[in-house]
């Protein structure tokens, strides 16, 4: 699968929906705590997070990751209040989208890959850094795409207007299940 | 020779991919993944399957404490991590060092003759799943050296874990013993080693990645196509690119070992990883790596031992330039343009198998 080419996108729906990913990593006493794939808990002190590069992009639903294009990107620094907000800068027709969401605590960026308009050169997370992730199949509307845990579902509806997705760090007991079922749902984990 | 093998893999040309009337494939080289035999050694059973999952997600079983199968194999993302070099158990908390290899998908494990980048640690699937207690990855005996990720323990490993089982963690003994009969307390180390591997082995009978958009096609189920780039990219990959050779057969696999530059000497003639050739001791083998399967690739970046390409396109073209004087002479004449090899790309990604069911990839919380 291709991406779609986003300046067809852009002119064709230019006063569209466009879809926004919210995501707000709270701590409490200077502590954030992360979930990590096998459910264990890691408490990271806030600070270290503040001024490390992050990569919003997003993708076709049901992209291929590493094969695939993205449709927008945009790269920051996490702001003192651990909020980033992203919104696209074109509009998007109806259909299912697919958001990553990485915070680069650990792997170095080159800063000119930072640059607006640098060549997507997609660098994987590596231990320590944080990335977007849900298991919430439940997401994917019938007939469109599955999507890899590594990533958020959006679906852009026709006639609802902008896409929201708020990501956050979630957490749950290990031994409950139901709990940790919505804590790995449109959450922030920690890369093992 | 070359020939007659590519007519056997595209069929009669009176239409470009027709369906084979024998053998039911359009392409009868490239074809499904086969049905799982049962082992007669380890038959399957649910208790063993509900034992296996268990063991491969229990962090117990750690020497931290804190790691499990699933840190590098990670269930919902095709029990790979999507990461270049995953920890090992030791560097839970300092995040280094890291594995020397990229951990490749369990996907299709269970179809494996041969296991591990270099074909090391034999040819015996049980062994290789619970091998990695005795290695840095899960370091169940918590006795390696922090600065050595190739060291083996299995002195400390086979006790540690027999001890964990049988005393630490006894919730899981008749769990063992609905699996197997047997009592592990009065067994011996290797037996619970033993047992540990046969478990594991029957969870990943599951783990499989198959029924996909081409294995449809192939068939010529009705209402499944290929576009004209995906097409192309098949014609491509059984023909001048000749990817067949080595990633044919239904697993997209031979299973053999070839240098396709992803270790190239330097100056001094050194490669960062010899590959096959710690194994073997054979010159030829310097530098070559097991062929991994192409299923699911599309889902499991990033590529080759060391995740040094991100993307499959990345992975052809490395695959075609020819810097080590060990590189596999069958691409060394393939020449490829930017269109072909997305169109190859397109391929590929037609093998994302079907999706695994909740219950392999479920995330465990009873635990014994």
């Amino acid at each position: 699968m291709r991406a779609l080419p986003l300046l067809l996108m852009l002119g064709a729906c230019d006063a569209g929906p466009h879809i926004h990913v919210i995501t707000e990593l709270s701590a409490s006493e200077g502590q954030a705590d992360f979930l990590l794939p096998n459910a264990t808990v890691e408490t990271v002190d806030a600070a270290s997070l503040v001024g490390k590069p992050y990569l919003v992009s997003v993708f076709e639903g049901g992209f291929s990751q590493g094969n695939d294009d993205p449709l927008e990107i945009a790269w920051g620094l996490v702001p003192d209040d651990l909020v980033i907000s992203f919104s696209t800068e074109g509009s998007f027709e109806p259909g299912p989208y697919d958001a990553s969401v990485i915070v680069y605590v650990n792997t170095p960026v080159d800063p000119a890959d930072m640059e607006p308009g640098a060549e997507f050169d997609p660098v994987p997370p590596v231990g320590g850094d944080l990335s977007a992730f849900s298991l919430d199949d439940g997401e994917v509307l019938e007939g469109d795409p599955t999507f890899e845990a590594g990533v958020v579902r959006i679906n852009v509806i026709d006639g609802e207007g902008d896409a929201t997705k708020h990501l956050a760090n979630r957490t749950a007991a290990p031994d409950d299940s139901e709990g940790l079922f919505a804590a790995f749902t449109n959450t922030i984990l920690l890369v093992p | 020779m070359r020939a007659l093998i590519l007519l056997l893999l595209v069929g009669c040309a009176e239409e470009r991919w027709p369906v084979d009337p024998t053998t039911g494939l359009r392409v009868r080289g490239l074809g499904p993944v086969p049905e799982l035999e049962e082992w007669p050694e380890n038959p399957s059973s649910e208790a063993k399957r509900e034992l296996g999952i268990r063991l491969f997600n229990d962090i117990r079983l750690s020497g931290s404490g804190q790691t499990n199968c699933s840190t590098c194999h990670f269930a919902p993302t095709k029990f790979q991590s999507n990461t270049p070099f995953d920890l090992p158990d030791r560097s839970a908390d300092t995040l280094e060092p890291v594995l020397p290899r990229n951990a490749p998908s369990l996907l299709n494990l269970v179809y494996a003759p041969v296991f591990r980048w270099d074909g090391g640690l034999g040819d015996d699937l049980a062994e290789q799943l619970v091998i990695p207690f005795a290695e840095a990855n899960m370091d169940i005996a918590a006795r390696l050296p922090a600065e050595e990720v190739h060291e083996l323990d299995f002195e400390g490993a086979k006790p540690a874990l027999h001890a964990r089982l049988t005393e630490e963690i006894p919730g899981y003994v008749p769990l063992y013993e609905q699996a197997f009969g047997l009592d592990l307390r009065a067994g011996d180390a290797e037996q619970t080693w033993r047992l540990t591997g046969q478990a594991l082995a029957i969870y990943m009978r599951e783990v499989v990645s198959k029924d996909s958009r081409f294995d449809r096609w192939n068939a010529g189920e009705d209402g499944v196509e290929l576009d004209d780039s995906e097409l192309r990219g098949l014609e491509l990959f059984v023909g001048e690119a000749r990817c067949a050779t080595c990633h044919g057969g239904p697993l997209f696999s031979d299973f053999a070992f070839h240098n396709v530059g992803t270790a190239v000497p330097d100056a001094m003639g050194d490669r960062a990883d010899e590959g096959r050739y710690l194994v073997s001791g054979a010159e030829e083998d310097r530098g070559a790596f097991l062929t991994p399967t192409l299923r699911s690739a599309g889902r499991t970046s990033p590529y080759f031992h060391d995740a040094s390409e991100i993307g499959i396109a990345g992975a052809i073209e490395r695959h075609l330039t020819v810097e080590d004087p060990l590189h596999d002479p069958i691409l060394h004449d393939v020449v490829l343009d930017e269109d072909q090899i997305e169109a190859i790309v397109d391929f590929v990604q037609t093998l994302d198998g079907a999706e695994l069911s909740d219950a392999t990839t479920e995330l465990i919380t009873d635990f014994p």
